[in-house]
């Protein structure tokens, strides 16, 4: 990286080489106007709005491809440039249905904002547009090409954020058009349903099922927060008006995951049809009936204080309510742990970031499933792939990340993947709780390698932090315990250990209604993932921030606010 | 090798099959190889259906959508089977001047067929070329892969006329 | 290595070999040395000359003497007299002549050929016939003589510019593209020829497809290129086959692959064939479908030479660019560049198309005027018709009227005068051809081939399509001129790639040349040359029909009637202007109005 210096608009710049004219041009605060840019993806060139003139180039450029140059004289607004942009605009315009007052992103769309930018009053070109079939197949995401404007950011998203490569274009000018596959709806395409497209599509072509219609940009509040639904940690920018959450954002370059996000974080949880418990129940005469807080813990805190108690906690809730559990276990003198199975070791090597994995020459996998697991994970890898890092599997199951891999084996071949990766500068080693200890020592070899353990469920390495270890063998099945306190948050998890429930004392601290939840003696109602405040620990071992983005409902308190009450009891 | 993932095998065990692995491994099953071997499925097969894009882009990962992209962006390929004779005007510069839209409307009149389609009992696809590199013989038109020169509307009609007759 | 004045090939295809050409071999061999020759002549195989009926047969280099049917009493004679004595046998020479390249024909008055030099001389099939013809040596040069500066040098002393259209300086592509940092580097050639009209790279890869490869190694090894790509068009399927033919036997023949002639230089070469779209001749576009992916052109800089292929550095040029480097290196840049005019070096290659007497390929040095071209080279306008226009550049080029006819044919005249060189499709147009239609044709092959990237292109194009269509079907409005002309200036600023920045010009020519036929349609409804279906009608001339019924009996929509020897007449309610019934009337009856 050298220094560039060049002129924009007659100011002089320093740039560094490499840079475009945009991002030089940005940097200096000059305003570009751009379309099919997105700094998120690669650049395209095709919609024309950032020319500029460059001195000595026999076309305008595109400010957004264009290298800088040393004594490079660019001008970004002349009479020539504004009527080409102008006259793209009208262009567009002219392709398609583009009637802003019917459209749901009216307002906050792209497209709109620069044709009152350059004072596109009225059709210049007649609009023989053909309508084309709104596309509705998917659960989350509504294909509207009727106002597509062919900018390719959502297949560049697909491709590169995502590397789902599920979104491409058929035919080719003007009947160019993007689609799924092989032309398939998007409902029965190979979709993740990640939701990148939805975030990058400049105008309302790809349109969020939930949230259409609901509030323009100026009328939302957007609240940063880290989403629980896995070990990721991802940050999600979590859009709501009032008190309805509208829709879910990745948080651009943001520790994990870069701002990618996947269908568990991004719209799972706005499509919740749990039945939410906003106030406790106790069991009376055989049935869950209401009851109030201070009777429900009045309870509780006898049944604690008499019993031989066992406590479990799942990771679907925040380090404070892990911490605040533990103590209370301990104060009760009961047996704590949780329900995530024990995160095997691999004895060797450094820990690693998941943004590492874009920064390696060797990813090896081993007894994980992370496209199942931690999506974000899976993507990452699999860009990985795209770009050429060679990929290895090692007792992982069918389901995705074999297309990418150059190599798939069962365990008992894991040598050969070390001898493979043995010329790889910086190998990184992903793995979770299928990794056999057989397998951990084929790849000592590989002492220099850095590794990614995936904790399994959600906040098992908070769990783990409160001193909640994994439960198991005979504590499960003994029935020596006669109470059994659940901490669930929003539900036990997939993967999770389940003790021997009869003639024992069931409370359990949970935000909706399950089958454990019937089971129980006592239930106490818990906030869900937009109600909380504190921390998780993501699976990199870092203390990632939760921010209340609605209130709680009345009738339901923060776990460790409810422990903590149930601590001064004992 | 221990390899638990298998490649994947071709829609049928159709022997034609084997020409389009031959094509992928001559350029290294490498995903650049896409263009070369849909040539070689569309010589052997007629047209590109579902299943022969879907196992040539599994063969080469390469997504599908890159796949179908493809294969539409490019006129010579077909997705459709054609007809059981093909009819090929070439719309040169050259031809056109020499009455190729002529032509193509007569065909239209006659058959209902526009250029790309086929039709409708299956006897004659109709398609057009960009320069055949014949202009000296124009107008041009390919009868069944059989360059005809000095073509015009009556003389096509007649050569088309002689395939309905059969 | 030794040198030989004279080189035999014997030919050793099974039917020579059947009938004695092995011995036939030792036996001028023995004969040579017994007369002293054998340091002079080398006896060599080759497996085909093409007089294998009365074999067995020998090709002496390089005088192209070729005898056949000979026996081995006829040996001490030819050895004595033709190799000895100089006196070519005459009972002894083959009757067979080469099939002469029935495209190209012999050469034409003022034509200079150069790139088609082997054209229809050589077998494309068989290298020898290419080494025989100096074939490879100026590789040979090259890599035993010259450093990859002074191959560039001598590139850019010959002036040898960019033959796909452009016309940028050879040398100086490859001087950007050797100074580029990244490795591997690659040589593509552009053999994507798909300007309609257009056929001489076509020619060329089929009748001398060694020409393009030797170029390609020269301008790898002066690049410091390791591989490269011949990217052909679909549509030419035997320029494909030739060309995989001819680099099986230069890699045979050690010309491609590891350390060539016996140099630490190594260089491979392979065929992508193209699947029918005109796009992919714009450079960026190409690399795009050699990598398999749709031909999408992609915004320069950075400049293939810099970021190509694969995001390396990659030197891209069309098939006649090659294909003449090996003479220059060989002749020398002097020689070249006495061709020509001050800025345009040496010959070009021409489709001669449309309405003149001599369609075909042409090869005239630059400086030439249309008008030698046309009435010279090509014959004149077909029928004695009266000249309209010359179309030149293909469909990013333009239309010159007559008065341009005697401009002199260069990159720069044919630029000033608003057309292009392109890469050499030239059309001739009679006083039949109207011009808003064929800028309405051009305009549809546009819109056809429009890969749909930008949109000024991808939609611009199309309301300019759409608002010749309107003036071809009368329906013309007044501001109809003004809007084309907006359109087209704005569509060539702002589009992405060469071919929606040139995607206006057959509008803008013929606007500026032809305005007075736009007005004719526009405001008085009216197709001068009667071309416009809208605008013209289909009658009989009772005077001339003879009541032959042929007209009626050809009509598709049975639009004429009549008694049999009466004068027929057409329905104008029914006729579809198709023209069938003037084509096949043998009395001359049907008018057009």
């Amino acid at each position: 990286m050298s220094e560039v210096h060049l002129t924009i608009n007659g100011l002089q710049v320093t740039a560094q080489s490499g840079q475009t004219i945009l991002e030089a041009a940005r940097a200096a605060g000059i305003d570009i106007p751009t379309l099919c840019h997105h700094p998120m993806l690669s650049n395209h060139g095709a919609c024309r709005m950032c020319l500029v003139e460059v001195k000595g180039m026999r076309t305008l450029q595109t400010a957004c491809t264009c290298p800088v140059a040393e004594g490079m004289e660019v001008q970004t607004e002349t009479d020539e440039i504004n009527e080409c942009r102008k006259f793209s605009l009208e262009l567009l315009f002219s392709e398609r249905n583009h009637y802003c007052m019917f459209c749901q992103v009216s307002g906050d769309c792209e497209l709109q904002a620069l044709a009152y930018r350059y004072g596109l009053d009225h059709w210049r070109y007649p609009r023989p547009y053909e309508k084309m079939a709104v596309d509705a197949s998917d659960p989350y995401i509504i294909m509207e090409p009727n106002r597509c404007i062919l900018c390719t950011r959502c297949i560049r998203a697909c491709a590169e954020i995502v590397a789902n490569h599920t979104l491409g274009l058929r035919e080719r000018g003007s009947a160019t058009m993007v689609m799924a596959d092989l032309d398939v709806p998007l409902g029965q395409s190979s979709c993740v349903e990640c939701g990148v497209c939805l975030q990058v599509c400049p105008t309302g072509a790809l349109i969020d099922a939930r949230s259409a219609y609901g509030g323009h940009a100026e009328e939302v509040t957007h609240t940063q927060t880290t989403c629980m639904q896995c070990s990721v940690g991802c940050q999600l920018d979590v859009i709501s008006r009032s008190t309805r959450i509208l829709r879910i954002h990745g948080v651009w370059n943001t520790e994990p995951g870069g701002g990618l996000l996947c269908v568990d974080g991004r719209f799972r949880p706005l499509y919740e049809t749990r039945e939410r418990i906003a106030q406790p129940l106790v069991r009376d005469h055989g049935k869950l009936v209401p009851a109030g807080w201070t009777e429900a813990l009045a309870i509780v805190a006898k049944k604690l204080k008499s019993g031989r108690v066992l406590g479990l906690a799942s990771g679907a809730t925040s380090n404070e309510a892990l911490v605040a559990f533990a103590g209370l276990m301990a104060q009760v003198g009961g047996k704590a742990g949780q329900t995530m199975p024990a995160l095997p070791t691999l004895g060797f090597g450094q820990p690693a970031a998941v943004q590492d994995i874009l920064a390696t020459d060797y990813i090896i996998v081993a007894g994980a499933n992370p496209l199942v697991y931690q999506k974000v994970v899976g993507y990452l890898i699999r860009r990985a792939a795209d770009r050429g890092t060679p990929v290895a599997l090692i007792d992982v199951p069918r389901g995705g990340l074999e297309a990418s891999a150059v190599l798939s084996v069962s365990g008992q071949y894991a040598a050969t993947v070390t001898e493979q990766a043995a010329q790889a500068q910086a190998p990184l080693i992903i793995y979770s709780v299928g990794l056999k200890p057989g397998v951990a020592r084929a790849l000592k070899p590989l002492a220099h390698a850095r590794w990614l353990a995936l904790a399994p469920g959600r906040n098992s390495l908070g769990a783990r932090a409160a001193g909640l270890a994994p439960l198991e063998g005979h504590d499960l099945t003994s029935s020596r315990f006669d109470v059994l306190f659940f901490l669930l948050g929003e539900g036990s998890e997939e993967g999770g250990v389940m003790p021997r429930l009869d003639g024992a004392f069931k409370i359990v601290q949970t935000a909706y209604r399950s089958p454990l939840a019937e089971e129980a003696d006592v239930v106490l109602p818990a906030p869900i993932w937009a109600e909380r405040s504190g921390h998780v620990t993501n699976l990199e071992g870092k203390t990632l921030p939760l921010n209340p983005v609605v209130p709680m409902p009345d009738g339901v308190r923060d776990e460790a606010e409810v422990l903590d009450t149930l601590r001064t009891m004992m | 090798m221990p390899l638990d993932f298998t490649k994947p095998t071709p829609p049928s065990d159709d022997k034609r099959w084997k020409l389009v692995q031959a094509t992928m491994r001559r350029w290294g099953n490498h995903h650049d190889a896409l263009i070369e071997t849909l040539h070689t499925v569309q010589e052997s097969f007629g047209y590109l259906d579902n299943d022969a894009l879907t196992y040539v882009a599994a063969a080469l990962r390469v997504p599908l959508s890159r796949a179908y992209g493809v294969a539409t962006f490019y006129h010579f390929f077909r997705l459709k089977p054609a007809g059981k004779h093909t009819c090929v005007v070439c719309t040169g510069t050259a031809c056109y001047i020499k009455g190729a839209d002529q032509i193509l409307e007569s065909i239209r009149q006659a058959y209902d067929v526009k250029p790309g389609e086929t039709t409708a009992d299956g006897q004659i696809s109709v398609l057009t070329a960009r320069c055949l590199g014949a202009c000296g013989l124009a107008a041009a038109v390919v009868y069944d892969g059989e360059v005809a020169g000095k073509q015009d509307a009556a003389s096509t009609l007649e050569r088309l006329g002689k395939w309905v007759e059969q | 290595m030794r040198y030989y004045r004279s080189h035999v090939m014997v030919c050793t295809s099974p039917q020579c070999v059947d009938k004695g050409a092995r011995t036939l071999m030792k036996r001028l061999q023995e004969e040579l040395a017994a007369q002293g020759l054998a340091d002079e002549v080398a006896v060599l195989e080759t497996p085909h000359i093409g007089d294998c009926a009365n074999g067995p047969e020998i090709m002496v280099y390089p005088d192209r003497v070729h005898y056949a049917g000979l026996t081995l009493e006829d040996l001490p004679s030819l050895v004595e007299e033709y190799f000895k004595k100089g006196r070519v046998v005459t009972r002894l020479l083959s009757q067979f002549r080469p099939p002469v390249d029935k495209e190209l024909g012999p050469p034409k008055p003022k034509e200079v050929r150069v790139v088609l030099r082997n054209c229809g001389k050589i077998d494309p099939e068989n290298i020898e016939d290419y080494i025989a013809e100096d074939g490879y040596q100026a590789l040979a040069k090259v890599l035993t003589e010259m450093t990859p500066e002074q191959v560039i040098e001598e590139i850019l002393a010959s002036g040898l510019r960019g033959r796909g259209g452009a016309g940028f300086p050879t040398g100086r592509k490859w001087q950007f593209c050797r100074a580029a940092a990244g490795s591997p580097k690659y040589v593509v050639c552009n053999a994507d020829e798909g300007d309609p009209g257009a056929f001489m790279n076509r020619r060329v890869l089929e009748g001398d497809p060694h020409s393009v490869i030797e170029g390609m190694i020269i301008a790898a090894y002066a690049i410091g290129a390791s591989y490269g790509y011949i990217y052909c068009r679909a549509e030419y399927p035997i320029a494909v086959r030739t060309l995989r033919e001819a680099i099986r036997q230069a890699r045979e023949y050690g010309f491609l692959g590891q350390n060539i002639l016996g140099t630490d230089f190594s260089f491979d070469l392979e065929v992508r064939m193209g699947a029918g779209a005109f796009v992919c001749g714009e450079e960026t576009a190409l690399m795009a479908s050699i990598e398999g992916k749709r031909g999408h052109p992609r915004t320069r800089p950075p400049f293939p030479a810099v970021s190509g292929l694969w995001g390396k550095p990659t030197n891209i040029n069309n098939v006649e660019s090659y294909a003449v480097v090996p003479q220059i290196i060989l002749k020398g840049s002097a020689w070249y560049a006495s061709m020509g005019t001050a800025t345009s070096k040496g010959t070009k290659t021409f489709a001669l198309a449309g309405d003149v007497n001599n369609t075909g390929l042409i090869e005239v040095p630059f400086g030439i005027t249309m008008r030698e071209i046309i009435y010279d080279v090509g014959g004149g306008i077909k029928g004695g018709k009266g000249f309209k226009a010359v179309q030149t550049g293909g469909p990013m080029g333009g239309c010159l009227p007559a008065a341009y006819l005697d401009v002199p044919v260069d990159y720069e005249s044919l630029t000033s005068a608003g057309s292009i060189m392109g890469s050499g499709g030239m059309v001739v147009m009679d006083e039949e051809t109207c011009m808003v239609d064929i800028a309405r044709f051009f305009m549809e092959f546009i819109q056809d081939e429009s890969c749909g990237k930008c949109i000024p292109c991808r939609v611009g194009t199309r309301h300019l399509l759409e608002i010749l269509e309107r003036i071809c079907a009368g329906l013309g409005k007044p501001d109809d001129i003004e809007e084309l002309e907006h359109l087209s200036s704005l569509i060539r600023r702002s589009s992405l790639c060469g071919l929606g920045q040139g995607a206006p010009n057959p509008v803008v020519t013929t606007l500026r040349h032809f305005r007075s036929e736009y007005e004719a349609h526009i405001y008085d409804k009216r197709c001068p040359a009667k071309v416009c279906r809208a605008l013209i009608r289909y009658e009989i001339d009772p005077a001339f029909c003879t009541g032959c019924t042929l007209c009626a009996r050809n009509c598709p929509v049975n639009a004429i009637s009549g008694e049999r020897r009466q004068p027929h007449t057409i329905n104008q309610e029914l006729c579809t202007r198709c023209g069938i019934c003037k084509q096949v009337c043998k009395f001359d009856a049907v008018t057009v109005s």
